[in-house]
């Protein structure tokens, strides 16, 4: 009953991230909007890999902002609306609130986030299949394991701007995208100032970039991604267990 | 107190202790609740019952002291002690949610739930159960708070302020459905308020709060019969030293003493003492009330006024 209360909360979210999953399929497919595939340069200079690597990349901005609309949800909610004592009144732990939310939450993300990657993934087939299977081969990685990174760098994105929001939003008893915005953009800015005094030190990016390009335009992972990924899914479980503990140790009211 | 005197009380706190900052909301309050009891929780805005109330359904914390409910510790047992009691605190439910939704919504929570008791409260409160609790009035949110409350099947409902902001018809019909399906159920109804009249209309048992300590608590009727006001004209009248004396006040020729129990005796010594008695009367709750809170002249906060000990009447029920 509770993942119920939590889906109709969350419910015109997700629809919203839908249809503009279903704009974008009806853009790139219907439509064929993107770099023309016959006689141009883009042909040239491109594969579909990287395409798609772009686009997917790009994406996640859009998802980052649902996942901070999701994050405002379920328990933070409540306490905003002056439900929580009914809520934590309920013959559960604490703890039950808060991973139920937070698990629900990611399922519904990581639906999304598979949904984008997947219709910007057949839009890349279409390209290869009209532009020939040369393309495929000039890539050093293979469509699917792009895809398989893609969709965990745009879940651990927007896992992170959840998880962000929803401690904020725990926090602060409902303004909590305001807070995790801001929290976002003095990291930010905190990234620049620190890479202009001490160019050696590099902040780690939100926007986790899975591969890098080299100048002969093969594509293969980043270095040390791996541990780049278990750091943002680190930080990403951080915030839940930060609001559990936080309303463990507080007074409802 | 023995374990079967325990068992036979729903609440039980001792020294229970709760402060935000400097301000001690409770304050070493030492309550009893019999089991299967009506208890009127009585205090000024305030006092402390708000908090109490939290304490005790874990929604705060305690700061110290020790405390039972149903036989089970708040600190480590709240979700046991949750599932078997029903509790209407703030009057907010969800407010995207109609009467149904939340009915829906809090089943799932009680094992021990009742549809056909929600149908029936209603229908006896004539709530529209298909309105969004935000578009609700005040009277019709309680009501639909109590119903969530009375339909999960508990064995303790503990209901803050319930008639707070309703209409007298409203109130009549919350309190006859109280009345009906707790007295006979043999449930217990913890009922903290500050409207004196509706209390004393369903309570058999009272506890006065007033900064965070319980001055009075005992059984209604024994309050009543116990409780004197006695005016006297005279001279060299004893004032706060003895303990049956609650308030003293002296003007225009005349004393008026407050009494919590031994009218007659104390009368009786009055007169030996060429004291003349102008009259000995009864105090209903109101007038308790405001003399054991503190509008007396000698009343005396620290003190703990129990007429009648909840937990020694529930050992003897026991024997």
């Amino acid at each position: 009953m509770y993942l119920w209360k939590y889906w109709r909360e969350s419910r015109i979210t997700f629809s919203i991230g839908l249809v503009l999953i279903g704009l974008l399929f009806w853009a790139l497919h219907v439509h064929h909007v993107g770099p023309p595939l016959q006689g141009s340069r883009v042909r040239a200079q491109y594969n579909p890999d990287q395409i798609y690597m772009i686009v997917a990349h790009v994406l996640t901005l859009p998802l980052a902002f649902l996942a901070l609309r999701y994050g405002s949800f379920g328990v933070g909610r409540d306490l905003n609306e002056g439900s929580g004592p009914f809520l934590f009144s309920r013959p559960r732990e604490r703890t039950f609130f808060v991973w139920s939310d937070w698990c629900y939450g990611m399922a519904q993300l990581l639906l999304l986030v598979l949904a984008a990657n997947l219709v910007v993934v057949f839009a890349a087939h279409r390209i290869a299949a009209e532009s020939g299977p040369t393309f495929i081969a000039d890539g050093s990685l293979s469509l699917l394991s792009i895809f398989c990174v893609n969709c965990v760098t745009g879940l651990l994105l927007t896992a992170s701007m959840f998880s962000l929001t929803y401690f904020c939003s725990v926090l602060t008893r409902g303004r909590g995208v305001t807070l995790a915005v801001g929290v976002i953009v003095i990291y930010s800015i905190a990234g620049a100032v620190v890479n202009h005094y001490w160019p050696t030190i590099t902040l780690p990016d939100l926007m986790l970039t899975g591969f890098s390009v080299s100048h002969s335009m093969i594509i293969s992972f980043t270095d040390g991604l791996g541990r780049s990924i278990a750091l943002r899914g680190a930080l990403a479980m951080a915030f839940p267990i930060a609001a559990q503990l936080l309303l463990k140790q507080r007074d409802v009211d | 107190m023995t374990e079967s005197t325990r068992n036979d009380l729903a609440i039980e706190t001792h020294a229970l202790h709760k402060h935000y900052g400097d301000i001690r909301a409770v304050d070493g309050l030492e309550m009893h609740v019999p089991r299967g009891a009506v208890y009127g929780f009585l205090g000024r805005n305030g006092a402390g019952k708000t908090t109490t109330i939290r304490v005790l359904t874990g929604l705060a914390r305690a700061d110290g002291g020790d405390m039972r409910v149903l036989g089970l510790d708040p600190r480590t047992d709240s979700v046991a002690i949750l599932q078997r009691t029903g509790l209407v605190i703030e009057k907010m439910l969800i407010p995207s949610m109609t009467g149904n939704d939340l009915v829906r919504f809090n089943r799932g929570f009680f094992p021990r739930w009742s549809d056909a008791h929600a149908k029936k409260y209603a229908e006896v409160l004539e709530l529209d159960m298909r309105r969004k609790f935000k578009k609700l009035s005040t009277g019709n949110r309680t009501k639909l708070c109590l119903l969530l409350a009375m339909s999960q099947g508990a064995e303790l409902v503990v209901l803050d302020e319930p008639t707070a902001g309703l209409d007298p018809v409203v109130t009549d019909q919350l309190l006859r459905v109280m009345v009906e399906d707790f007295t006979n159920e043999g449930r217990t109804l913890f009922l903290s308020s500050h409207h004196l009249s509706e209390v004393e209309r369903i309570a058999e048992w009272v506890g006065i709060i007033d900064h965070g300590k319980l001055l009075l608590e005992g059984r209604l009727e024994d309050m009543r019969a116990n409780f004197r006001r006695v005016r006297v004209v005279g001279e060299a009248l004893p004032l706060a030293a003895r303990p049956e004396i609650v308030s003293a006040n002296t003007g225009e020729g005349t004393t008026e003493y407050v009494l919590r129990s031994d009218a007659d005796a104390f009368t009786a010594q009055l007169i030996s003492q060429g004291t003349t008695v102008l009259d000995v009367t009864p105090l209903n709750l109101s007038e308790i009330f405001l003399e054991v809170v503190g509008t007396g002249s000698i009343s005396n906060r620290n003190a703990r006024h129990v007429i009648m000990d909840p937990a020694a009447e529930a050992g003897s029920m026991q024997l």
